[in-house]
């Protein structure tokens, strides 16, 4: 291990909070936004917002809630976890157990991701009720919103890996309802479809390594996989590479890395707000979260699979970050930016940055929401998603434009912006780690995400507006969740200035850092001053060859946009092909599929509602078909006319109509149950 | 081991895909909800299996054989489901009665 | 544990598997002017099968392999028999009928053939497992058979309607299996048996459950009432041959499981199968055939009067059972009457086709006075029908003496009632298919047939009719025939 690394919290401090209301009870958390779905499913309809306000207080509460862990954590340091055993099952002839539990963490890396989700939410939540006004089904979008909040804290509050892929699995579920909100059009069931398959292919891996693991050490547990991972010799470093690379399959498909990003730039299709929530901030960082959790098992064990994993991150970082430059969607443009940060994430956390990955999703959670935000309420005032239908927007949406500016500065990596931090971390450890090559990709990488994002704002809001509408700013309650996010994106860097010690206030490392396990994690003593130099100059490079090329006038705008770079751009376009491939693989499936869930969309909330109808209808039916009509045939009888009768009685009993049928099947498996219990 | 939760659990299940079966209008709902009773089968068989412990894990071989039939028979109703749709236009259960009595 | 094979006895499946291998690739190169050969060469398996059938059946050995699993004794002998001449006939009835309308063929004839596969499946199963999944290899492609006239509007409902009841059975039935496996601790008819003396009387009631769970299963593809349902509309909107095959093969092969699982696992527990079975019985025969009465299209008459058969055949059992008697003459004569039964609706299914090619229609009202245009098919239709109604000296007559033998010595109270029942149904019975026969024979024809009318039967068809005629006609005079048949599948469930 590199002499110049520090080993992160190894002894527990004096003033560690282990007990207490706020930690003790920090499962409401997890829970409070499913009883908001349950409320919003029963009663949504009737409220004012159509159930939004339930959504919106249960991550208010949250947001509360998590605000006091966060500073708990950020000034003493917190460390708790409860589990409850719900399954012991023994295997091998009972040579082995495997404990299956339920509960909550709470530890830095918990709270920053509770704190993240609740309050990012909570503005996005505030910011849908403009967004969606009068869309034809808000209260379902915001039950599934809710659903969707609820499985993400229980991904990220999981003490264990079975817990977590239940929680994985539900944001799986709700992003497919969400990016398919607007299912009437075809494309956006198929976006659906395609993000629910590419995960589920992920998917394999991850439930495959969960079980790997499971079975090797007993249990699913994270303290418990920690510790023995670190202890050495124990039955895990068998299997430790294999279960770390099928973990990390999995990660790839949630966290969109090359090559399984493809359902990321299609999720668009959803609602901006559902993009900007689990697309940008939250959902998708549940792959890296994951990396983070299972650190001291890449650290320790599977150091074979991380250069793949670097590599990978390395690909998806520049490759995608490239094709971000052809698109005429703002909102692709974001999403492609999004895999390229999430690329970033990735081959941080597996070069052995623990707390730069972290920090860069903690950082980029902020500015990528207010991004999403900021586009939706573009696209909302121009009623198009296409950059060529805007220009000139700077005129009449000032706030959006100055915190759209805020957020691409920050994700370019500009000092003093959060991004800069964040991103400038990455690449220090990049280079201790002795990846210098990708490191100089990172760098590259920061160079084109200053050029797309330049090219984005340019065309949006400079220039001369080409549309033929009235764009005006958005109300307030879509602007001052832009303003909420822009603050934090704008000095959220600060909390981790490496060498800088803020009183009273711990350091970021010891924030994150996962129980008393020694882990090898590098948190710069002192900023590397030429390193900063050369990204941040990198990043003006961008900024400035993006202004260059598109800021200046209108004309000269939409002629740049046209440029072609002879065989790179169709590449671009065309995604590397690798789409194309993966839509080829999934065709034949996917429209049964699709439309049967599609049939459950519309079907739930009434279906519940009108639970009790259906049942008071079905009796009836059975009662009728089945009682009633069977009366006529109990005219039993010797005469011809009197049988004949009643032979027309008895065909009545057949009505035709399969629920009767089988209503009248249940009935005599009943009857014929009763019947012999009865007579023996 | 006491497995009586999870006959219970399958108990519910069928019963709530008995339910299904007998409520919803639409053909593939009821397919929904036979699948959901096939797997409170499978569950029944499983949990068994564990309490038993037989020899060649009869339970277990069971439920792979139920799991394996019950998609051939989805793979069949689907079809049929299909079928009734392009006809009909419409896969609502209620309206399927040109034969009676 | 190594399991030999004993390739013998597998024979006859082996021979329909690579039937269907060949039809398959058959099917893949053959045009559509050629497509018949599929048909050839499933008649071809069908008629090869037999063949080692006879062998096993001369030299009186039983076959066991897989630990007790897979057995071939006489009485899966005599049903494997029975099975593939129901689907001979039925693959005769099938050629004119799909060449005609723009079927798909070769699909057509490998879907009987898997159903014939799984029927021969099933009657060597001694385990739930194999029962299983010989019973739905049986069923799964009739689901589809069922639809095969795509266009059709009935014939959709039709396959809809059986699907759905048939998927509800089957969870039924496989609920059913998963308790009794969870009580007992084995799949195996004998391993059930020799465990349920030692089943905790707190368990009893799950027993009970599990038991008449699988009956109810078993209920659904004998079409016993009230799992009758799909009958009626399934029969009347499959295509004829597919309904044949239905109510002979397909009810076969439930009353296959019914019995095999009822006599060799819950042998002791007739007091509970018993009366289910007795009160199935009676409500099967009773509420079909006075269903039947008002019937004016024939296929849906024919199919109250097999669910009303379906409750004849249950009667001897049910009677044995309720009586406390050994069962193994309600066996018996179980048996025989599913052989006369098989063979009888079988030839009035062939006579229903012809006859509807003949006349236009399925009405009964369209068939008067088709005796006097068609004389050979009309005395068919009468000797199939009366047969049915059960008039001496045509074989049905016997079904029915079997059957009121078996019910009457076993005695007492419960046993009386229902053969009282079943002799009142049988002369309700007699009205229905009288009244086709009168139409037939002494209504005066109608000017002009119906629209559908086309040329006579063909060759195929008509074999179909002539040997089942035959078959009706000499059982009908020689019973003792039919009886071998019986007693021989009784006398090895008993031995062992």
């Amino acid at each position: 291990m590199n002499p110049l690394l520090v080993l992160a919290a190894e002894e527990p401090a004096a003033e560690l909070v282990t007990g207490g209301i706020w930690v003790e009870w920090a499962g409401l958390i997890l829970i409070s936004p499913f009883v908001a779905f349950l409320l919003i499913i029963f009663f949504g309809k009737r409220l004012k917002y159509l159930g939004a306000e339930f959504a919106i207080a249960a991550l208010a509460f949250n947001t509360v809630w998590a605000s006091v862990l966060f500073v708990l954590n950020m000034t003493r340091g917190v460390l708790y976890e409860r589990t409850f055993e719900i399954a012991r099952i023994g295997f091998l002839g009972g040579a082995k157990e495997l404990v299956f539990e339920l509960g909550w963490m709470v530890d830095g890396l918990s709270i920053m991701m509770y704190f993240l989700v609740s309050f990012v939410g909570l503005l996005v939540f505030i910011y849908a009720v403009g967004y969606m006004h009068g869309d034809v089904r808000v209260t379902w979008f915001f039950a599934a919103f809710s659903l969707f909040a609820g499985s993400m804290l229980v991904l990220v509050g999981a003490p264990n890996l079975v817990e977590l892929i239940i929680g994985w699995e539900g944001v799986g579920l709700a992003s497919y309802l969400l990016i398919g909100h607007y299912w009437e059009k075809k494309e956006n069931s198929s976006a659906g479809m395609k993000a629910f398959y590419t995960n589920k292919v992920a998917d394999v891996g991850l439930i495959l390594g969960a079980i790997i693991v499971g079975v090797s050490i007993g249990t699913f547990s994270f303290s418990e996989m920690s510790r023995l991972a670190t202890e050495g010799g124990n039955g895990l470093a068998a299997v430790a590479s294999v279960a770390a690379a099928l973990l990390f399959f999995g990660a790839m498909g949630k966290s969109a890395q090359f090559p399984l990003h493809i359902w990321l730039p299609d999720a668009m299709a959803g609602p901006t707000p559902v993009s900007a929530l689990m697309h940008a901030a939250t959902m998708v960082t549940g792959g890296v979260y994951l990396m983070a959790r299972t650190f001291p098992l890449y650290q320790n064990l599977a150091e074979g699979v991380r250069p793949a994993m670097v590599v990978i991150g390395a690909i998806t970082l520049f490759a995608v970050g490239l094709l971000a430059l052809v698109q005429d969607d703002i909102k692709k443009v974001l999403a492609y930016s999004t895999v390229s940060q999430l690329g970033y994430m990735m081959t941080a956390v597996a070069a052995g940055g623990y707390t730069a990955g972290l920090f860069h999703l903690f950082t980029h959670a902020f500015f990528k929401a207010l991004l999403f935000l900021g586009a939706g309420a573009v696209i909302h005032a121009v009623h198009s998603n296409n950059m060529s239908d805007m220009g000139g927007l700077r005129k009449y949406m000032p706030t959006t434009y100055w915190t759209f500016v805020i957020g691409s500065l920050a994700l370019a990596g500009i000092f003093p912006f959060s991004g800069f931090w964040s991103k400038d971390e990455i690449l220090a450890t990049l280079g201790v780690e002795g990846y210098t090559f990708v490191m100089w990709v990172g760098i590259g990488g920061a160079f084109v995400t200053a050029l797309y994002m330049m090219r984005a704002m340019a065309l949006t809001f400079h220039g001369t507006y080409k549309g033929d509408g009235h764009p005006h700013e958005a109300p307030r309650v879509m602007t001052w969740p832009l303003i909420g996010l822009a603050v934090p994106a704008a000095i959220a860097g600060f909390l981790n200035i490496p060498g800088v010690e803020w009183p009273g206030i711990r350091n970021f490392t010891e924030w994150l850092a996962v129980r008393v396990v020694k882990m090898g994690d590098y948190h710069p003593k002192e900023i590397d001053v030429t390193l900063a130099a050369i990204g941040l100059a990198a990043a003006l490079a961008g900024l400035a060859v993006g202004w260059v090329l598109f800021g200046r006038d209108a004309a000269t705008q939409r002629e740049r946009d046209r440029l072609e770079i002879p065989l790179l751009y169709p590449l671009f376009r065309k995604k590397y092909y690798v789409d194309d491939l993966a839509l080829g693989l999934v065709w034949l499936v996917k429209a049964p599929f699709a439309r049967a869930v599609l049939w459950f969309n519309d079907y739930v909330i009434d279906g519940i509602v009108n639970g009790t109808g259906f049942l008071a209808r079905g009796l009836a039916r059975f009662v009728y078909g089945g009682l009633d009509q069977r009366g006529v045939d109990l005219i039993v009888n010797g005469l011809a006319a009197a049988t004949d009768a009643a032979g027309s009685g008895a065909r009545r009993w057949q009505s035709g109509r399969i629920q009767g049928y089988a209503a009248s099947f249940v009935g005599g498996v009943v009857v014929l149950v009763l019947a012999v219990v009865i007579f023996r | 081991m006491i497995i009586n939760q999870f006959l219970i659990l399958a108990a519910l299940l069928f019963s709530l895909g008995v339910y299904g079966l007998l409520v919803r209008r639409n053909a593939v709902m009821v397919l929904l909800a036979v699948e959901l009773m096939l797997n409170a089968v499978n569950i029944n068989l499983i949990a068994f299996e564990a309490a038993i412990r037989s020899t060649l894990a009869v339970g277990q071989v069971f439920a792979i054989f139920v799991i394996t039939v019950a998609a051939a028979e989805v793979g069949i109703g689907l079809a049929i489901v299909i079928l009734v749709f392009r006809n009909r236009k419409s896969a609502n259960v209620d309206e399927l009665n040109l034969m009676k009595w | 544990m190594s399991y030999t094979i004993d390739w013998l006895a597998v024979a006859p499946e082996l021979v329909v598997v690579v039937g269907i291998l060949v039809v398959l690739t058959l099917d893949l190169f053959l045009s559509r002017r050629e497509k018949y050969w599929t048909g050839v060469v499933a008649v071809m398996t069908v008629s090869i099968a037999v063949v080692p059938l006879i062998i096993m059946a001369a030299d009186d050995v039983t076959r066991a392999m897989f630990d007790g699993s897979y057995v071939v004794d006489d009485f899966s002998l005599v049903l494997k028999g029975l099975f593939l001449v129901a689907g001979y006939l039925v693959l005769l009835m099938s050629v004119t009928y799909i060449e005609s309308d723009r079927y798909y063929e070769g699909e057509y004839y490998l879907l009987l053939l898997v159903s014939i596969l799984g029927s021969l499946v099933l009657a060597s199963s001694r385990d739930l497992i194999l029962l299983f999944i010989g019973l739905e290899l049986t069923t799964g492609p009739l689901f589809l058979l069922a639809g095969w006239r795509k266009g059709d509007a009935k014939s959709n409902e039709a396959a809809l309607k059986y699907f759905i009841l048939g998927v509800l059975s089957t969870a039924m039935l496989l609920y059913g299996m998963s308790l009794v496996y969870g009580l007992t601790g084995s799949v195996r008819f004998v391993g059930i048996r020799e465990a349920i003396p030692s089943i905790a009387a707190v368990q009893e009631p799950a027993l009970v459950l599990g038991v008449l769970l699988m009956i109810v299963g078993f209920g659904f593809k004998v079409s016993a009432v009230p799992f009758h349902f799909w009958a009626p509309d399934t029969y009347e909107g499959a295509p004829t041959p597919v309904t044949a095959y239905l109510s002979v093969s397909s009810k076969t092969a439930g009353f296959v499981a019914m019995l095999s699982v009822v006599y060799l696992a819950f042998g002791d527990l007739t007091d509970i199968w018993g009366p289910a079975l007795w009160l199935l019985a009676a409500a099967s025969m009773t509420v079909a055939n006075l269903s039947a009465l008002r019937q004016n299209n024939i296929v849906r008459l024919m199919a109250y009067s097999s669910v009303a058969h379906a409750g004849f055949m249950l009667v001897p059992f049910a009677g044995a059972a309720v009586a406390g008697q050994p069962l193994s003459e309600g066996l018996s004569a179980t048996v025989t009457y599913l052989v006369i039964y098989a063979l009888m609706n079988l030839g009035a299914f062939a006579v229903v086709i012809a006859g509807a090619r003949r006349t236009g229609t399925g009405e009964i009202e369209g068939w008067a006075g088709f005796g006097s245009y068609a004389p050979r098919q009309g005395i068919l239709l009468a000797v199939f029908f009366l047969s049915l109604a059960g008039i001496p000296p045509l074989a049905g007559w016997f079904a029915k003496f079997v059957m009121f033998q078996a019910v009457i010595t076993a005695g007492g109270t419960a046993a009386i009632w229902l053969a009282i029942i079943a002799a009142l149904n049988s002369v309700i019975a007699f009205f229905y298919y009288a009244r086709v026969v009168k139409t037939v024979w002494m209504d005066p024809a109608p000017a002009e047939l119906g629209e559908e009318a086309t040329a006579p039967a063909t060759g195929a068809l008509r074999l179909a009719m002539g040997l089942a005629a035959v078959a009706v006609l000499v059982i009908g005079v020689f019973p003792g025939i039919s009886a071998f048949f019986g007693e021989a599948t009784t006398r090895i469930l008993n031995g062992g």
